[in-house]
């Protein structure tokens, strides 16, 4: 357990994440676009919560994306994670796909999901999982961070905190 | 110099250079300013010897720390200090129930062993309602009292 803090205490003194920055200056708020413009999302491979086996974020290529990192010890995580659970119903059959990264240890994640019945995948690391919420913009790994991403595999934006449920859902309704 | 001057001035004055986000800051409409990093948000000291010694807290307004999610060991050495932590703030959360957190200024009373010179202090906290930063460590030197 401490080598895995230290892990994460190391990757989270390696710089401030833009996004963290943007939504500290703005006082909160809502999605913000990448700086510099949509970019095409990193690709990268996490074992399931659910069974372990690895799998790669381009299982889901095609569908527009709501990628949430999260962990069973984050409070606020755990407060908009059931919003997620009824938008994921809500849109499902129109291509939206919500996907969740826990960056934890497995056990507490997957009894957290259990307990919060989640209806969608979720991957499952603890430094690797910091390294791939750095790659979307999240270098302090800061909890929560969301990043919507369309079916062309665009990274459209990003937010760290707690969602706003209706400006997520301005993106959900779009075509 | 007239009137208004002066008072732009001393407003000025007021709600510039400082840390963290006054009264002047809210009425001049400007965001409060935030810590950007664990680092800035969690100020952590180590001071004193002996059974005097202690782990200093500062945090920043608007964050908390959790007292079940803070502890120290000498570095080098293998066991746990015992932190004497005083009770913090009780507050309700769904999902973890009844939680304490520290707010502000927190002295947590420890006892150093002999030759002690750097301490390693285990984290957590977030930003009230918004976010959490993820479990920290950070090595501390020890200062004279």
């Amino acid at each position: 357990m401490r080598a895995v803090v230290g892990a994460l205490a190391l990757a989270a003194a390696l710089g401030a994440g833009a996004g963290l920055q943007r939504w500290l200056n703005d006082g909160g708020g809502a999605f913000a676009a990448p700086e510099g413009g949509p970019y095409a999302r990193p690709e990268f491979r996490l074992p399931d919560l659910d069974d372990g086996r690895e799998r790669s974020i381009a299982e889901w290529d095609g569908q527009r994306i709501v990628l949430n990192f999260w962990a069973s010890w984050c409070a606020p995580c755990l407060e908009e994670m059931p919003m997620f659970v009824r938008l994921q119903d809500r849109y499902g059959d129109q291509g939206v796909q919500f996907l969740g990264v826990a960056m934890d240890q497995p056990e507490p994640a997957r009894q957290m999901a259990e307990r919060l019945k989640l209806n969608y995948p979720s991957l499952v690391g603890e430094l690797d999982a910091m390294q791939v919420a750095s790659a979307f913009g999240n270098s302090q790994g800061v909890l929560p961070y969301t990043v919507l991403i369309d079916a062309d595999g665009q990274v459209q934006a990003t937010h760290a905190g707690l969602v706003d449920g209706a400006d997520l859902e301005r993106w959900l309704e779009e075509d | 110099m007239n009137e208004c001057a002066r008072l732009a001035l001393v407003l000025a004055a007021l709600t510039t250079g400082s840390t963290w986000a006054g009264p002047f800051d809210v009425l001049l409409g400007r965001a409060p300013p935030v810590p950007q990093t664990a680092q800035e948000a969690f100020g952590l000291r180590v001071v004193g010897s002996g059974p005097e010694a202690r782990l200093e807290l500062d945090i920043a307004r608007g964050h908390y720390l959790y007292r079940d999610r803070l502890s120290a060991r000498v570095v080098g050495g293998e066991a746990e200090l015992t932190l004497r932590l005083p009770p913090g703030d009780r507050t309700h959360d769904e999902s973890f129930g009844i939680t304490e957190v520290y707010r502000g200024r927190v002295e947590v009373p420890t006892t150093l062993p002999a030759g002690a010179d750097a301490v390693e202090v285990n984290y957590q906290g977030c930003v009230e309602g918004r976010l959490c930063y993820p479990p920290a460590r950070r090595v501390l030197t020890v200062e004279p009292s």
